[in-house]
């Protein structure tokens, strides 16, 4: 693989960066892909309908961080940034699609788009999940991972999401080595949410995010999974990572 | 008109009886059914889809009998995505991308979750009686039209 991993001062922290060769993106997903997938659960395929159909896109040489963005690299840039204590190196959460293109474009950097995450996830083979096409639970912080890597109860952040009784949280930044892409980029499955740069609905004014979360199920971990919400939301299972264009 | 034997008349009641069973168990199905699966509320509410939905609290309800903090702040996340434009499937899709299957209901789910809204806070006996007694009275209204259809498409012979 051709790959050339750079470590950047990051908000003043080391940040590892992966180069992504120039090549062809797999964007979204078959229907008939999907039923196989969904077969075995009681998952909709209208749920998941914005994926299809599967196009291909050519995809300029860029620069993606190895991990999503922490709450120590985002405090170096915005002082004001509170987070608990024992989360310093887990990913930055409840910040809105704005607040992260800001800290992006602040170290030279912007929001990836969807054909760059997905390349990056899904690397040459267009493969459904970071670490192959079949589900692995062990290669991604979701719903199921036991508890997450927190063991925070939903609401110990100031901005209450969900206020579910479900347990969990968010796992410090590439934790799970078995779980990247064929590119070495960490947690592009699960952990958090994590907004790219272009539109879901421009029309609507709502913005995409990919990539599942702590929160969500298996079916939500496949890189062509689209989440749409408001640019101004704020959730503790929404985060980001940076892209960088050239090589 | 001549009486009839003892056998039919035994049969009759038989059918009689059968037509009453069937009426109220029919009538009670149908109500308990329309309680706990239809909506009155517009589809594309706050009702509408939280009727769909589970609660994320820690109880086994449905979204839209859930008075809870957080069950509101799903409920006010719905108007919020209604504003925007989006309709039942585009926000319920939403709901089972980020919060999975633990946001969704099953038919066995959402009747726990209706009897444990009807139980919550004790039997309401009062609230029982009331729900049996409208469906005594819907049972024998569909038996006194059941009882009709039967005797007029009785054979002339019989009737005689």
């Amino acid at each position: 693989m051709t790959l050339v991993a750079a470590v950047a001062a990051q908000g003043g922290t080391a940040v590892t960066k992966i180069r992504i060769p120039a090549g062809t993106a797999t964007i979204g997903s078959d229907t008939k892909t999907m039923k196989e997938q969904f077969k075995d659960g009681n998952v909709r395929l209208e749920w998941f309908a914005d994926e299809a159909p599967q196009r291909k896109a050519e995809v300029d040489a860029f620069l993606i961080d190895a991990t999503e963005v922490t709450n120590r690299q985002y405090k170096k840039l915005f002082p004001e940034h509170e987070f608990p204590a024992n989360l310093t190196d887990h990913p930055v959460v409840n910040v809105t699609w704005k607040m992260a293109d800001e800290y992006c474009r602040k170290i030279g950097g912007r929001l990836p788009s969807e054909a760059e995450f997905e390349r990056a996830a899904r690397g040459d083979d267009g493969r459904v999940y970071p670490w192959g096409d079949d589900f692995d639970p062990r290669k991604a912080i979701y719903v199921e991972s036991g508890g997450g890597g927190s063991q925070l109860k939903i609401g110990s952040f100031e901005q209450e999401s969900s206020g579910s009784n479900l347990l969990g949280g968010t796992s410090p930044v590439g934790s799970i080595e078995e779980g990247k892409s064929p590119f070495g980029v960490y947690d592009m499955a699960g952990n958090v949410w994590e907004w790219q740069a272009g539109w879901y609905d421009e029309a609507k004014k709502l913005r995409l995010l990919k990539g599942g979360s702590w929160l969500t199920s298996k079916e939500s971990l496949r890189s062509s999974t689209r989440l749409s919400d408001a640019g101004a939301s704020k959730f503790n299972d929404y985060g980001f990572r940076c892209a960088y264009t050239g090589e | 008109m001549d009486r009839a034997a003892p056998g039919e008349k035994s049969l009759t009641m038989y059918v009689k009886f059968f037509v009453g069973v069937i009426s109220f168990i029919s009538v009670l199905t149908f109500m308990s059914a329309r309680y706990i699966f239809l909506n009155s509320a517009p589809e594309n509410s706050v009702m509408g889809i939280s009727h769909s939905l589970a609660c994320p609290c820690e109880c086994p309800m449905v979204l839209e009998d859930c008075h809870m903090s957080c069950g509101l702040e799903w409920k006010n996340l719905i108007g919020v995505k209604l504003k925007t434009g989006l309709v039942k499937q585009d926000i319920t899709s939403y709901f089972y991308k980020r919060y999975g299957k633990e946001a969704m209901l099953t038919p066995a789910q959402r009747f726990a979750g209706k009897w444990y809204e009807v139980t919550r806070g004790g039997y309401p006996l009062r609230e029982v009686v009331l729900f049996l007694l409208v469906v005594v009275v819907w049972t024998a209204l569909l038996y006194t039209g059941l009882i009709m259809i039967v005797e007029r498409f009785q054979s002339p012979a019989k009737k005689a």
